[in-house]
């Protein structure tokens, strides 16, 4: 039986709005799809990278048992609050933790009732475990990690997660490219804002679709270069990192714009499960 | 509040950066984390602008904040009152704010309709539930701790980052003007604070107890000598100059005021040429922090 299995979700609140346009409407219904299977799959534990939410005192890892509240974008204020609720795996989250630190990387675990908790978080959360049943471990977005340094913080996830030998989902919640309009927008007529953006993203997913991480790691600076990626793509190099010499495959559901960047739903797991 | 008929005015702007760490080591009872003290330099340099602020009177204290960031447009709270906890995502452990702010929603309505008519994107932010940042929320409390007078925080939109630079601080200039004629029109005596650090660069490592001063220093020679330039440029009133220099400054600092707060004050101000009083420098965790004022309308007091 599959014991690990990783998915790229985005995490923008226009995806509760599938009435607003057709391309969000693709994208609400693959990540529902999405979020039905991992549901039946039934996971011990997620491990969650958000590249909203960004630390700067190296990596953090969530801690507190349970967050709960309201939280508010800070953009899309006027579509209505994002509640949470789901429990914390503080134990895996300090066990990540300390092999950060063992691998040469500053890392803390946050522990405080009143966190923010990111919007990218949220939404992805509500699509995979709604009923917030599974603890779930989360990863913040260091903003001085390079393609190196996260791919060895994904590699000390990885061991960790190894060590616990719970049936685990990895979730990196990231858009791939994020030139969004800064304008309002009828969402009806959303597109992804750049012609070169949306080349580069069918790119790197083509190479998605056939599990070919090394071939995107190779292009990653490139792409990191001629587009607008989020937080320098690390959610991808994170996630290389945690799957490392084990082969995967991959699919992609869906991929379509979300104010004018590049949002994709989609699956790695290893090879032949 | 003035009367709508009487024509407001910018009675002083200040150069308020918003370290939390200044917040936690004067260890006031919203704070939930409590200190051994520390910065202490920084923090005598706000006293004055505290005693600047009983001076003055002002009616309302408007604050552009980095740490709100927006992609689609400049936001104006406009919630009556805003009241929570704030916890800093980036240090936690030293800010744990319990706030609770009157908002002056008719100037944030004003500002709107001022930004748009000069062709700025522009949102009212109306969601009780918003929580406020803490950048916002620390440069108000070091200005006015008492937290007597209505408030109107203000996004940073992140053109100067998504677009150009260019674009960015044009948009702030714009956003500068909008906000002083939304003031005239209120009728109120306003202090405007830009919450922003000048060199950003700084540690990632913190020492134990974070307030250790013995572990406290600029983090490099460089950034120390742009500081100094910047805030000499400032003193000494050459605002085109240093408006020249501001784009080496902020690719070469990493400096927060890219995020526009300080072009937006100087903008609304209409670019004084009248010296800046420097009440303080200091670092924190390896950023540059000056705590400036600019009294451009001491007649009006």
């Amino acid at each position: 039986m599959t014991r690990l299995r990783s998915v790229w979700v985005p995490g923008l609140p226009h995806l509760f709005h599938p009435e607003r346009s057709n391309a969000w409407k693709k994208l609400n219904e693959s990540m529902t799809a999405l979020g039905e299977e991992i549901q039946a799959w039934n996971p011990d534990l997620i491990v969650l990278y958000s590249s909203q939410w960004i630390s700067v005192l190296g990596t953090s890892y969530q801690a507190q048992p349970r967050p709960k509240g309201v939280h508010v974008d800070e953009n899309w204020h006027e579509w209505g609050d994002l509640a949470f609720d789901f429990p914390v795996d503080g134990k895996l989250s300090e066990a990540i933790m300390k092999e950060t630190e063992a691998a040469g990387y500053p890392a803390r675990t946050v522990n405080y009732e009143g966190f923010p908790i990111d919007t990218g978080t949220i939404v992805a959360l509500q699509f995979l475990d709604p009923k917030g049943k599974v603890p779930v471990s989360l990863v913040s977005s260091w903003v001085y990690a390079n393609s190196h340094s996260a791919n060895a913080l994904g590699a000390a996830a990885r061991r960790a997660v190894d060590k616990s030998n719970q049936k685990t989902l990895v979730v990196a919640c990231s858009l791939l490219t994020t030139r969004y309009f800064t304008e309002e927008i009828n969402p009806g007529e959303d597109r992804v804002s750049s012609e070169i953006d949306d080349q580069w993203n069918q790119r790197i997913l083509g190479y998605f679709e056939t599990g070919a991480l090394a071939e995107i790691a190779k292009l990653a600076e490139s792409f990191t270069k001629e587009t607008v990626t989020d937080m320098q793509f690390n959610a991808f190099h994170w996630l290389n990192g945690f799957w490392g010499e084990t082969p995967v495959q991959g699919r992609v559901a869906a991929y379509g714009p979300l104010w004018g960047t590049g949002a994709a739903v989609a699956e790695l797991i290893p090879k032949g499960d | 509040m003035s009367s709508a008929n009487h024509k407001g005015s910018i009675v002083a702007g200040f150069l308020a950066p918003h370290p939390p760490h200044l917040v936690y080591a004067e260890n006031p009872p919203q704070n939930r984390v409590k200190s051994e003290g520390g910065w202490e330099p920084l923090r005598w340099a706000y006293e004055h602008c505290r005693e600047s602020m009983e001076r003055l009177k002002p009616e309302v204290i408007l604050v552009h904040s980095p740490h709100w960031t927006t992609i689609v447009g400049h936001h104006f709270a406009a919630v009556p009152e805003l009241s929570g906890l704030s916890v800093d995502p980036i240090f936690p452990h030293l800010f744990q704010y319990e706030y609770s702010m009157k908002v002056d929603t008719e100037l944030a309505r004003l500002c709107y309709e001022e930004a748009t008519s000069v062709g700025l994107n522009a949102k009212l932010m109306t969601n009780p539930k918003f929580r406020v940042d803490y950048g916002t929320i620390v440069s108000l409390h070091l200005l006015n701790p008492k937290w007597d007078i209505p408030v109107l925080p203000i996004s940073a939109n992140n053109s100067p980052y998504c677009t150009s630079l260019e674009v960015g601080q044009d948009q702030m200039v714009r956003l500068g003007e909008a906000t002083r004629k939304a003031i005239e029109r209120r009728g109120v005596r306003a202090v405007l604070a830009a919450s922003n650090t000048l060199s950003h660069l700084h540690f990632s490592k913190e020492p134990d107890p974070p307030e250790d001063m013995s572990q406290e220093h600029v983090q490099s020679s460089a950034q120390y000598r742009w500081d100094m330039r910047v805030i000499e440029l400032l003193r000494q009133g050459k605002i085109d100059e240093l408006r020249a220099v501001l784009p080496q400054f902020m690719t070469e600092t990493f400096a927060e005021v890219k995020s526009g707060a300080l072009m937006w004050m100087l903008s609304a101000l209409g670019f004084p040429k009248t010296p800046a009083k420097l009440h303080g420098y200091g670092t924190v965790i390896g950023t540059g922090n000056a705590v400036m004022e600019w009294n451009v309308n001491e007649e009006a007091v």
